[in-house]
């Protein structure tokens, strides 16, 4: 099973969006997908039409010895899962610090899901905190979607400073532009960089659209009622780089012993 | 949709479902993974033959090691109609799936053919939403209906009378220590007999290469058999099936090596770098022109009296009596007692040559030990009734290793000498592509590099054979005090 965070330390750059949008892609490619919403807010539990609540809340979560195949709901969605998230996941970082080896735990309670699924996407709440070190372990890549700003690049770099010391050395960092404004003199001139501050950004760029908003009010992945649109054909592009960047067992192995 | 196995139903018996189906004008693969309701979708641009014609990812990861090199044949032919109806909360979400289902099955072997299915109401449960399902059952349960849980290849094969699992059951192989060893051997005979006639249509066939192989299978059993426990049959007899069998052999011979190239082509094409694939297509276009060549010819030798002839006799002496005197050494002694013995020989015999194999020996001898390592095999499994499971079942596991580490080695050098061999029968009918050229020296260098990797794990294999454990183990169950 590859498990891909998608993850921010700054608040409101795409991260839902991206999460909902190519775990369904990975769906529809016949991949068994699993997306689990790790963010007190529940956007993707949202828009997935999916009962926010979770029996046992965040202390179960991590303490819990029943597998967390029992909290998984079936989606709207052929071949896509959902673990929806909780209010009390606010509270994850306490539990985690209670617990043995905090920073392995969530990883430990994804490894039981490994037999019935291909992708997991993580929707990660923003910040950085014990619970995104448990992700970090947890995961294969971790997607960071960055808006072209000054405050967003600034975040990515922060990420990427801590990385540098604490990178689990199985996890690649993917940085792309998302929620990119062809109209903002701004967002051409960071989005033309491709590498920078440390960064290697992914070719793909998430365009600034209405549609993608709108997926709060048809609470369903772009693809199914925007399918032409410019963001759709982006993510469609950003899923099948993604899947370049960590879809064989080889593509792993190169870009780990030789860095490309 | 057309539902897909491989000729002895492995899929069907892991639990799991491959079917193609056109939608919406496209042609998709639908997999089911054991025991699970749902299918999952991947598009596709042609007919799966083979599992290594699937786009590479999920579906293909999840089948490939159960249906192997095996080639997908059509089993059942269905068209579906079906009305659904979403069970949905307030938020619409799906909470359950009602599906009426109707349609007609169509007999891929008698494609006219074609008989309605009945009616289904389906009840698909939604994960997470167990409540709802069982409830919703309940209450059809009331009303006196029932939903429908057979799946629709379940039921053609139902009303065609097919039964994937009675296909591939072994009959029962009952050997008794104090039996005779004429009659004993006859007992394993017959097994081979029985395993050369089912493979026959197959194999005539050309539907998937391990007919053939099966059959072949059994044709070097049967040779082993008579050479490796002699005195058991007049010798004229003896004499005259080893000789009708060691015919047979040679003329599957050439189809086999060719089914195994073309098998093992696309292994090849993958180690390549990407741009050099396309380069072995010649050779593929090459491989299958002899084998369409050879397969008709192999046809031809099947269809011949010799062989119609020598199969009537053999199984016409496998069923006659036993004489009640005979002067044959072996024929009148308990199974228990010559199994042992002739174990026991071949064992020395592996050990022996094994041991004088040294890090600078020719292939050759490797190759010769191959061979006897098969013939203690064969009796191992032909006696394995006699002595306990377990004890067998360790010995042919350890034996096993051995076996693959110089069934690997014999490949690579087979297949590098028959790479040569291809690319001169390739140039008799043209010049050959230098792209081809370049594609085979590289895969021969990787061959090379294989051979050198399992002949230096020779070594430590044989060691592991020849453990004093392990010998312990067959001097328990073989040796000289049970005799």
């Amino acid at each position: 099973m590859r498990v891909i965070a998608v993850y921010s330390i700054k608040g409101g750059v795409g991260k839902t969006s991206t999460a909902v949008n190519l775990a369904y892609l990975s769906a529809k490619s016949g991949a068994r997908t699993l997306i689990w919403d790790l963010d007190p807010q529940a956007a993707t539990t949202f828009y997935f039409r999916v009962q926010a609540k979770v029996r046992g809340g965040s202390r179960k979560l991590v303490h819990g010895k029943k597998s967390l195949d029992r909290l998984i709901r079936g989606t709207n969605f052929d071949g896509l899962d959902l673990l929806p998230a909780d209010f009390s996941y606010r509270n994850i970082d306490l539990e985690l610090d209670a617990a043995k080896q905090p920073k392995k735990r969530l990883a430990k309670r994804i490894r039981p899901l490994s037999e019935d699924y291909d992708h997991l996407y993580i929707d990660c709440a923003p910040g950085i905190s014990l619970v995104s070190e448990g992700i970090f372990a947890a995961s294969d890549a971790l997607l960071v979607p960055t808006i072209p700003t000054t405050l967003s690049v600034r975040a990515l770099a922060q990420l990427l400073r801590h990385m540098k010391k604490h990178r689990p050395r199985h996890l690649r960092v993917l940085p792309f532009f998302s929620m990119v404004d062809r109209r903002k003199a701004m967002h051409r001139e960071i989005s033309a960089r491709r590498d920078g501050d440390g960064a290697q950004f992914l070719e793909s760029q998430i365009p600034y659209s209405s549609q993608v908003e709108r997926m709060g009010t048809h609470r369903a992945p772009l693809a199914t009622y925007a399918a032409g649109c410019d963001a759709a054909a982006a993510y469609e592009k950003l899923w099948h780089e993604v899947l370049g960047q960590t879809g064989s067992w080889f593509a792993w192995f190169r870009q780990d012993r030789f860095g490309f | 949709m057309t539902y897909v196995d491989t000729f002895d139903w492995r899929l069907y018996r892991d639990g799991s479902r491959l079917a193609t189906a056109v939608e919406d004008g496209d042609l998709t693969l639908l997999w089911r993974p054991p025991g699970d309701g749902s299918f999952c979708r991947l598009p596709i641009d042609r007919q799966p033959d083979f599992v290594w014609d699937l786009p590479e990812g999920t579906i293909r990861g999840q089948i490939e090691s159960s249906v192997e090199m095996r080639r997908l044949l059509p089993v059942a032919e269905v068209f579906l109609q079906g009305t659904v109806w979403n069970v949905i909360d307030r938020r619409q979400k799906i909470l359950l799936t009602f599906v009426l289902e109707c349609g007609t099955a169509v007999n891929p072997i008698d494609p006219e053919r074609k008989l309605r299915l009945p009616a289904a109401l389906r009840v698909i449960p939604v994960k997470g939403y167990g409540d709802v399902y069982r409830k919703t059952l309940a209450a059809i349960e009331r009303e006196g209906a029932k939903a429908d849980s057979s799946c629709p290849l379940e039921l053609a094969l139902e009303i065609f009378d097919r039964r994937p699992l009675a296909e591939v059951a072994k009959p029962a192989h009952d050997l008794k220590p104090d039996l005779r060893g004429d009659l004993a051997m006859k007992s394993v005979h017959r097994r081979q007999l029985l395993a050369m006639q089912r493979n026959l249509e197959g194999l005539r066939r050309n539907v998937d290469t391990e007919f053939l192989h099966d059959f072949r299978v059994a044709v070097r059993r049967t040779r082993s058999a008579l050479a490796q426990v002699p005195e058991v049959f007049p010798r004229a007899v003896t004499g005259r099936f080893r000789r009708g069998f060691s015919w047979l052999g040679q003329a599957t011979g050439p189809v086999r090596d060719l089914d195994v190239y073309l098998l093992s082509l696309p292994r090849y094409a993958g180690d390549l770098p990407e741009e050099l694939r396309p380069a072995l297509a010649p050779i593929d276009r090459y491989l299958r022109r002899q084998h369409r060549l050879e397969h008709r010819r192999l046809v031809t030798s099947l269809g011949t009296s010799r062989f119609r002839q020598m199969i009537e006799a053999w199984e016409k002496f496998l069923d006659r009596e036993a004489p009640p005197r005979t002067s044959l050494r072996n024929a009148t002694r308990p199974i228990g007692e010559l199994a042992g013995e002739r174990i026991r020989r071949a064992h020395r015999r592996v050990i022996k040559q094994g041991k004088s194999i040294k890090d600078g020996s020719p292939p050759q001898r490797l190759h010769r030990l191959r061979i006897e390592c098969k013939k203690l095999r064969y009796l191992l499994e032909f006696f394995a009734p006699l002595y306990a499971e377990q004890d067998v079942r360790r010995l042919v596991g350890a034996l096993k290793k051995l076996q693959n580490n110089l069934g690997d080695h014999n490949d690579y050098v087979l297949q590098q000498q028959s790479l040569h061999a291809i690319v001169d029968g390739l140039s008799g009918s043209g010049p050959v592509p230098e792209a081809t050229r370049r594609a085979v020296q590289e895969v021969l260098r990787q061959l090379e590099e294989r051979q050198r990797v399992t002949r230096k794990a020779f070594q430590s294999r044989f060691k592991q054979f020849s453990d004093r454990k392990v010998s312990a183990v067959f001097d328990r169950l073989f040796g000289e005090a049970r005799a």
